[in-house]
């Protein structure tokens, strides 16, 4: 195999930095985000730091051998860790060079893969440089020795080279094996969001460490592992030979692995794309809208219809609503490790769920409709009608999943009738609300700009202002509804006021639906005005 | 006899059970302008893809500027491709990008600044050469991405609807372009849906059509009916080729 030309690949990824900074800079939004994630990288350095110092005084003095044993175990660690994140974000969008046809035809493609790896690495080290090197400082000064802090810098820095490399190789060969097998390709989005709500559970509910751990002590046995030797083998607290020969190993295995990831992406790059046949759809059609015609009218009926029908074709449009899930792991965790079902549960589930059915759906009216927007907005159609329809979208197919799931919990925990009632109702109308809500807000924020998910599809999220607004007002709207679901909130109210807990439970819901209703009104009624005035 | 700056054998694509392109031989001599037609999903964007390398045959061979296309790192140096879409960086200034291309090519810095600032200037860029891409119109955006493909002065240059988006002075301009590199011996492989610039400036026109080559030749020629020897427009024959063919 041709070896990379290395001044090629480090002008690509000079580039290729310096169009990622400026897409970062690009607006003040971004960059303010930046800035404070700046701050908290700052602060958790200098707390890494803090601890870091704490352990090199420990290991001043005889380490216990249980201690030392740590050390390839989180060598481990960071290398699959490094290895696996990279993996699927070479996978994901990082995985494929801009302007594919443009660039292969002007360098060899191993150039592009040797630069895409050097971009990666300037991006890795923007991260994660500052910590390792406070970690390093922290350590070196608190054991009073250079050589053991600089050993932490050298072990964390190979471990971070390798397993970036292999998470190049890996990543390229299922990058090959998602394009040219027709049943990978096919079934990636849902082979995606089943490992996502795999590793959800294992970490998050079960937290079982045991599950990762036969992974962790293998790759630890390994070279790999030895590395994380290295700092003890510096102070006379583990073989020297080992340490070495580990460092060695990673060494060697740079080029080899490298060279495994310009094989796989030469490969997934000029593979052709898995061909399926383009679905012939034998849906009954008609120029009916169906049942919700004479519900909400039948512009409105058609926009629902015709937005159930994109998300069930192209579900990966909705998949970032699933990232917030992270809320519903306290009170599952607690179900499923207790075997009691939590009071708060229900209303969790009905928040979120309103929540998700919202973003999903309403929260980028504009956008959303990507190059049929002239068409819409020419259609005749009041704005009004176009919201109506996406909040009937999202609260049709939000209520389908998130009913059932409230109602369950519920029974479980267990609620009374009349708390069940309760819960249908408000559920409900945080449904509708939370839709009505986040039309107004997202055509007052909309996004245009598609996220690229693959070589040839692009997919329009809201903007992040329209998130972060519409999350911000549906928790504050939501927060009686939820907080009087807490026994100890619901008991301390009831004997203030001098009702009973079941009724502060009773008034907090109903409290958050009328809230939800009325913020959800004024931004539908905004959202119709928006669009009806938009212009391109 | 000299070497063909194009030459298709056999050449086949095929996907699952479907025939993008069948067995297609050709030979464009060097110095001409070859137009390549074909209504949409006839199998020209594959063809190109082939002979860029960008996508390997099932069956048959070709070479371009003498090198074949098994050996992507020999041909691809001798080429110029301009994608339908041009390929650009938005977040870069239209002379950055080109300045980025002109490193990847190994161009010497003074023979690249010197070529960059004669095509912004022939090309009419020189005054936006340092505004970002983003900011251009499409017909700006077209134009980059040509100068971009002519940069290092190919020998053979894949030009994938180069006047789309282009207003009329500027459509001129690439005519004019396409003109020149012909007479300075350069191949242009052209293929484009506007049949004036394809009767214009092409020496052969190949018509393309559910993957086999259904007719070429000069467009004089094809032009000419053959039963009764009466003239006709290079629309007429697309037509006529294109729908003869479905018919049988």
């Amino acid at each position: 195999m041709k070896t990379p030309n290395l001044g090629h690949a480090l002008l690509f990824a000079r580039v290729e930095t310096k169009r990622r900074i400026r897409v970062l800079l690009r607006s003040r939004l971004q960059a303010g985000a930046l800035a404070i994630a700046g701050i908290f990288l700052v602060v958790f350095s200098a707390a890494a730091a803090l601890g870091a110092f704490n352990i090199g005084e420990s290991l001043s003095g005889p380490i216990d051998a249980e201690i030392v044993q740590y050390g390839p175990l989180a060598a481990a660690a960071f290398f699959l860790g490094g290895t696996g994140l990279t993996a699927i974000r070479i996978v994901g969008e990082q995985g494929e060079l801009d302007h594919e046809a443009g660039m292969l035809t002007t360098i060899p493609y191993r150039d592009g893969v040797l630069g895409l790896l050097f971009a990666e690495l300037v991006g890795v080290a923007a991260y994660a440089a500052v910590p390792v090197v406070c970690i390093s400082v922290g350590i070196a000064v608190g054991s009073g020795s250079v050589v053991l802090g600089a050993s932490v810098l050298v072990a964390a820095g190979t471990l971070a080279a390798v397993g970036t490399l292999a998470g190049h190789a890996l990543g390229y060969a299922l990058r090959y094996g998602f394009t040219a097998n027709s049943r990978l390709a096919k079934y990636k989005t849902p082979l995606g969001v089943a490992i996502f709500l795999v590793y959800l559970y294992v970490v998050g509910v079960s937290q079982d460490a045991s599950f990762f751990m036969p992974l962790l002590d293998a790759v630890g046995a390994t070279p790999i592992g030895w590395i994380g030797l290295l700092p003890f083998a510096v102070v006379g607290d583990a073989a020297v030979t080992e340490a070495v020969a580990g460092l060695v190993v990673a060494v060697v295995a740079l080029p080899v692995l490298l060279a495994a990831a310009i094989r796989g992406a030469g490969a997934a790059w000029y593979a052709d794309e898995a061909h399926t046949e383009a679905r012939v759809e034998r849906e009954e059609t008609s120029v009916s809208a169906g049942p919700l015609e004479r519900v909400v009218g039948r512009p409105s009926a058609w926009v629902a219809r015709t937005a159930w029908t994109r998300a069930r074709r192209a579900p990966i449009k909705l998949v970032f609503v699933i990232y917030p899930a992270f809320v519903l792991l306290t009170p599952v965790t607690q179900a499923v490790q207790t075997g009691e079902v939590p009071a708060t549960l229900p209303a969790i589930f009905a928040v979120y769920g309103a929540w998700a059915a919202g973003a999903g759906f309403a929260l980028n009216p504009l956008g959303d409709e990507g190059a049929m927007l002239p068409v819409t907005l020419t259609s005749g159609v009041p704005g009004r009608s176009l919201a109506r329809g996406l909040v009937a979208a999202g609260a049709v197919a939000g209520a389908s999943v998130v009913l059932p799931l409230t109602l369950v919990s519920a029974v479980l925990v267990p609620f009374d009738a009349v708390q069940l009632g309760l819960l249908t109702v408000s559920t409900v109308a945080l449904l509708v609300g939370a839709c009505m809500l986040a039309t107004g807000i997202g055509t007052l924020f909309p996004r245009f700009e598609g996220v690229r998910i693959s070589r040839s599809r692009r997919v329009v999220a809201p903007s992040l202002v329209a998130f972060g607004i519409y999350s911000l007002v549906l928790l504050v709207v939501a927060a009686p509804g939820l907080a009087t679901q807490v026994p100890a909130v619901a008991d301390a109210l009831a004997d203030g006021i001098g009702i009973t807990p079941a009724l502060v439970q009773a008034l907090g819901t109903l409290v958050t639906a009328v809230f939800v209703g009325l913020c959800g009104y004024a931004s539908y009624r905004v959202a119709g005005s928006r669009i009806d005035d938009y212009r391109l | 006899m000299p070497t063909p700056a194009i030459e298709a054998t056999g050449l086949t694509k095929r996907y699952g059970d479907e025939t993008a392109v069948d067995g297609l031989d050709f030979s464009i001599p060097q110095g001409t302008v070859y137009g390549f037609l074909g209504p949409n999903g006839a199998g020209k964007t594959t063809t190109m893809r082939m002979l860029t390398t960008l996508t390997k045959p099932t069956h048959g061979t070709a070479s371009v500027a003498g090198a074949s296309i098994d050996d992507r790192d020999a041909l691809v140096e001798r080429i110029g491709y301009l994608p339908e879409e041009p390929p650009l960086f938005d977040e870069l200034t239209g002379r950055e990008q080109l300045e980025y291309i002109a490193g990847l090519r190994d161009l010497p810095p003074a023979d690249a600044t010197a070529r960059i600032d004669d095509l912004l200037e022939r090309f009419g860029l020189a005054d936006d050469a340092d505004k970002r891409i983003s900011a251009y119109s499409k017909g700006m955006k077209q134009k980059a991405g040509i100068m971009q493909a002519l940069l290092h002065d190919p020998e053979v240059v894949f030009l994938d609807e180069p006047t789309s988006g282009l207003d009329p002075r500027a459509a001129r301009t690439v005519r004019d372009t396409i003109d020149d590199l012909a007479k300075d011996e350069t191949t242009v492989f052209l293929s484009s849906h506007i049949l004036s610039v394809v009767d214009e400036l092409a020496d052969t026109v190949g018509v393309l059509f559910k993957g086999d080559l259904v007719a070429e030749g000069g467009p004089e020629a094809l032009k000419k009916r053959a039963e009764t020897g009466e003239q006709q427009s290079l629309e007429d024959v697309f037509l006529e080729v294109t729908t003869e063919v479905d018919g049988t």
